[in-house]
């Protein structure tokens, strides 16, 4: 019995159809690339006289040898998004419709391609980030991640509330990448989103915005049941930096073994102020191991040997092996000592 | 049914691991992963899903299959959580006498009772299964598509590296045309049918007539007829050679050989061998002769042969296949899609004893496709398993071969979930050699678990390998004894990448662990990989210090977790990070104990 194939319509001789149509299907894009190919269209792109939808047949030869994967062909990948990149506004109507792909490498490729054509593809992608295909949607927005330009913004700002999460995730990344403070209270609302991965999201674009970003907040979300929300937090902390400093040393002054201690020390080392050494010095001597070896990763973390003796002290009565052995590394990484 | 398998030195590694985890500020909700990173398909399985949520249920899944042969009725807690398992459920069948079955295709008088009742214990469920109304000729047409279609999906052409770019993208397009087309037409047809309906097959593995080698009464020479579904013969103890559409053959002695053929699908082939060195050949078929069909073959001594090509050898493609060897030292030869592999439906190769061998290129060797599940079993005797060999792995190498073997899960990405794929050998010395993909590991939303209870083995592979998830998926490779080798270059040894989680789990012996690089306890592309192992003087290798041995890297501007765990024994280490006695901490998200 023959299958029914992807056309929908009847036909007999399954074995020969699929080879024929292989077959068939590799024919005709080998005579598109012998007319279109990769040498003639380098040097041809910047040439008004190919007609328009000429350019489509171009972008497609190049897409190939531009997506593929395949190890031999790994020497074409570079020249061939270059060249479509090249083909800058021309080559844009033919790759917005690539944006629908659901294979990884080529949703990146597609990445690079439009983050190298820069500014003139942004209103095209903008009218893609609603778009009813989830891929379509999700990539176009990653896209305008890439390029990073804020006029991005208000497009981004109309899907920060779209049922599907993984679409607000990729939205609120965007948001922060680019980088502008007004999507600060977008960003600040999606740290509270009850999908981990939009709060995650979330944390890491409060690091890239700083500006005007709650600090309680951002503290708040140290105690997330998600790691990736902790940790991004406390590095989007220390990101912010010296104005989040005195809010960290209060709420570890407040809840010095409290859940999420742990990520406000290491908020603190990561942003290296004097102010904190001695709510840091106090960590060390802490009676839970998971906060002096957060504590003795913060000190580390200093530029200079300020700690260079509660860190020998420390060592002296160490005997927690993670703790000892964050203990020797910090004073190997600050020159405080040889750790020995 | 319920049944609760501890793994071995459980305990102290769950101690351990919460001992890593909070060295990373974590704690156990953290080791979860999502079943919703991409939309789900309705393919998932649910125990997929499980092993995402709860990883270390990888590892008391490994230890209950382990167990499995403890349990009458042998393999059926695999089958506890499968979508189908209400199937599993006996069925009553009419109290019909098993001489009316066959009067109106054999006259004769020569065959005894027994050999009659075991005649009928095939024809009664051949009868029904072939009742069921996917058989009709309204659905013929919609079922041959779906399950070429599949075929079409895991067939691969040795050809492949010589092909242009452009032939290679029409290829890939031409599938993901295939793929969608597949999608939709399972929307209209229930491609589980035939594989609900071939679960009742495996009261092969527990009926006593069939299991009783000794109480038989048939003397005559040999007896062969037809039926609508094949031809049934019936050898004595001398060597037949049995050839053909052969639909039932009782064999009770002689080296006996088989050259099986079938034509089409929707096949039935059950042959019981009670002694011999037999050679069986399988039809060789480009697309599933048992496909929407049911194969079993019970061989219960003798040093056998079997030559399955693809789809054969305990592989069940939108129905079953069981393959059951009980004594000697065998050998198994296959290419695609064979020994212990599931497609829509279940495969079980299952060998009791002997030192056997078992060689094949692809998808095979406990195999779990879309909806399936494959199982390779063997209980004792030095085994050796090979995969790969054949198609090259064009995508990342000139000169290495795709193997996707050995306890392996394989989804379609992004259209199709996978299944699930186990590799269970009880005890013996034991070799496993795969090259691209296999022991332990699988790809998008699929699970691979190679469980070995005992002896020294041997785990030779070159990437994704003993214990490796690639893609939102789960796998995990689980040793009870022996000193073992563990040797690969990357991508092995507890490594989840992208979403996924894996575990490569020894629970004692003095083993080594060798590896180049993004090994041996490593979270990549926000993964979960663990390496523990929980006693011995054990030595690891690696090249890079940078990605190894507790290694959690940042994608998507967060972390992956890796964790290794080394619990007793006076261990050696080089290159990397890590030494005895010691906890290490070589990226913030990744971590190492030795204890």
């Amino acid at each position: 019995m023959a299958p029914i194939p992807p056309g929908g319509a009847a036909q007999t001789g399954e074995l020969a159809l699929i080879n024929n149509r292989i077959e068939k299907l590799a024919a005709a894009s080998i005579a598109a690339f012998i007319v279109f190919g990769f040498e003639y269209s380098i040097s041809q792109t910047n040439q008004t006289t190919i007609a328009e939808g000429q350019y489509a047949k171009i972008v497609d030869s190049l897409w190939i040898r531009a997506a593929s994967g395949d190890i031999k062909f790994k020497d074409q990948v570079e020249p061939s998004k270059k060249s479509i990149i090249e083909m800058g506004t021309q080559a844009i109507p033919r790759m917005l419709t690539k944006l629908n792909t659901r294979d990884a490498r080529e949703m990146q490729t597609a990445i690079d391609i439009f983050k190298g054509i820069g500014e003139p593809a942004i209103d095209p992608l903008s009218k893609l980030v609603n778009d009813n295909d989830p891929f379509t949607r999700r990539t176009s927005i990653r896209c305008l991640e890439e390029i990073k330009n804020p006029r991005a913004i208000d497009p981004l700002l109309t899907v920060v509330n779209h049922d599907d999460f993984r679409t607000r995730a990729a939205a609120i990344s965007a948001l922060g990448s680019i980088g502008d403070s007004r999507a600060g209270d977008a960003v600040m609302k999606a740290l509270i989103d009850n999908n981990e991965l939009v709060a995650t999201a979330a944390a890491v674009a409060c690091g890239k915005i700083k500006t005007g970003i709650n600090i309680q907040l951002l503290i708040g979300a140290l105690m997330h049941p998600y790691y990736g929300v902790r940790y991004s937090a406390a590095r989007a902390l220390a990101s912010i930096g010296e104005p989040a400093v005195q809010p960290l040393i209060s709420h570890l002054d407040s809840f010095p073994e409290s859940k999420g201690a742990e990520f406000v020390i290491l908020a603190l080392g990561q942003i290296g102020s004097s102010k904190a050494a001695p709510v840091l010095e106090k960590a060390i001597k802490s009676e839970q191991w998971t906060i002096r070896a957060a504590a003795a990763e913060a000190m580390g973390l200093y530029k200079d040997n300020k700690f260079h003796k509660a860190l020998n002290n420390a060592l002296k009565m160490e005997t927690q092996p993670l703790v000892k052995a964050k203990i020797i590394k910090a004073l190997t990484v600050s020159g405080s000592g040889n750790g020995s | 049914m319920a049944q609760t398998s501890t793994p071995a030195n459980y305990d102290s590694f769950q101690v351990a691991l919460d001992q890593a985890l909070a060295g990373l500020k974590m704690n156990r909700a953290d080791l979860k992963l999502r079943d919703d990173y991409v939309e789900k398909d309705s393919y998932r399985m649910a125990q997929v899903d499980r092993f995402m949520s709860e990883p270390l249920d990888l590892l008391t899944k490994a230890a209950e299959l382990l167990d499995a042969d403890k349990t009458p009725g042998l393999i059926y807690p695999v089958f506890r959580e499968y979508p189908y398992g209400m199937a599993v459920k006996p069925r009553v069948y009419e109290n019909e006498p098993a001489k009316s079955l066959f009067a109106e295709d054999y006259k004769g008088n020569k065959i005894d009772s027994a050999t009659l009742e075991r005649l009928a214990f095939f024809m009664r469920r051949a009868i029904r299964f072939r009742g069921d109304p996917i058989f009709n000729e309204i659905n013929r047409v919609r079922y041959d598509s779906v399950l070429t279609g599949y075929a079409i999906l895991l067939e691969e052409n040795a050809e492949d590296e010589f092909k242009s770019v452009e032939q290679l993208d029409s290829i890939a397009h031409y599938e993901e045309d295939w793929t969608k087309k597949l999608v939709e037409l399972t929307r209209t047809v229930d491609p589980e049918v035939a594989a609900i309906r071939c679960l009742e097959f495996l009261d092969v593995f527990s009926d006593s007539l069939i299991n009783t080698p000794g109480e038989y009464s048939f003397e005559a020479e040999y007896v062969e007829f037809d039926t609508r579904f094949g031809k049934i013969c019936i050898g004595d103890s001398t060597p037949q050679y049995y050839y053909g559409n052969l639909f039932i053959v009782i064999d009770y002695g002689g080296d006996d050989t088989y050259n099986i053929i079938r034509a089409d699908n929707r096949n039935m082939t059950f042959i019981v061998d009670y002694a011999g060195n037999d050679i069986y050949n399988m039809p060789n078929e480009r697309f599933p002769a048992f496909g929407l069909g049911m194969n079993a073959i019970v061989d219960m001594a003798g040093d056998d042969i079997y030559q399955g090509g693809s789809w054969n050898l305990g592989a069940g493609f939108f129905g079953g296949g069981i393959l059951w060897d009980k004594k000697g030292n065998d050998r198994y030869y296959g290419d695609t899609f064979t020994m212990g592999a599931g497609c829509f439906g279940y495969g079980i190769l299952r060998d009791d004893a002997g030192n056997d061998t078992y060689e094949a290129a692809l998808y095979s060797q406990g195999f779990g496709f879309t909806q399936g599940i494959g199982i390779l079993q063997d209980l004792c005797g030095n085994d050796r398993y090979f995969a790969g060999g054949k198609y090259k792995d064009i995508l990342r190498y000139a000169d290495h071969y795709i193997s996707l073997s050995q306890g392996f899960g394989y989804g379609i990405r992004p259209y199709i979930s996978g299944g699930l794929g186990y590799l269970i050998d009880k005890s013996g010395n034991d070799t496993y050699e795969s090259d691209i993909f296999g022991q332990g590991c699988s790809y998008w939303w699929s699970t691979g678990i190679l469980a070995d209870g005992e002896g020294n083995d041997k785990y030779l592979s070159y990437q994704y390998a003993q214990g490796c998830g690639t893609h939102m998926t789960a796998g995990c490779i689980y040793d009870g004894s022996g000193n073992d080798l563990y040797s690969g270059k990357g991508l092995m040894q507890g490594v989840g990448h992208d979403r996924s989680v894996a575990i490569c789990y020894d629970a004692c012996g003095d083993d080594n662990y060798v590896a180049s690089d993004l090994s041996q306890g490593a979270g990549s592309a926000n993964g979960i990989g663990i390496q523990a192992d929980l006693s011995g003087n054990d030595s690891y290798i690696v090249k890079s210090a940078n990605n190894t041995r507790g290694f959690g890297d940042a994608r998507r501007d967060y972390g992956s977790i890796g964790i290794f765990i080394d619990v007793t024994g006076k261990d050696s280490y080089a290159g990397g990070n890590g030494a005895d006695s010691t906890w290490w901490s070589g990226s913030n998200w990744g971590i190492g104990l030795d204890k």
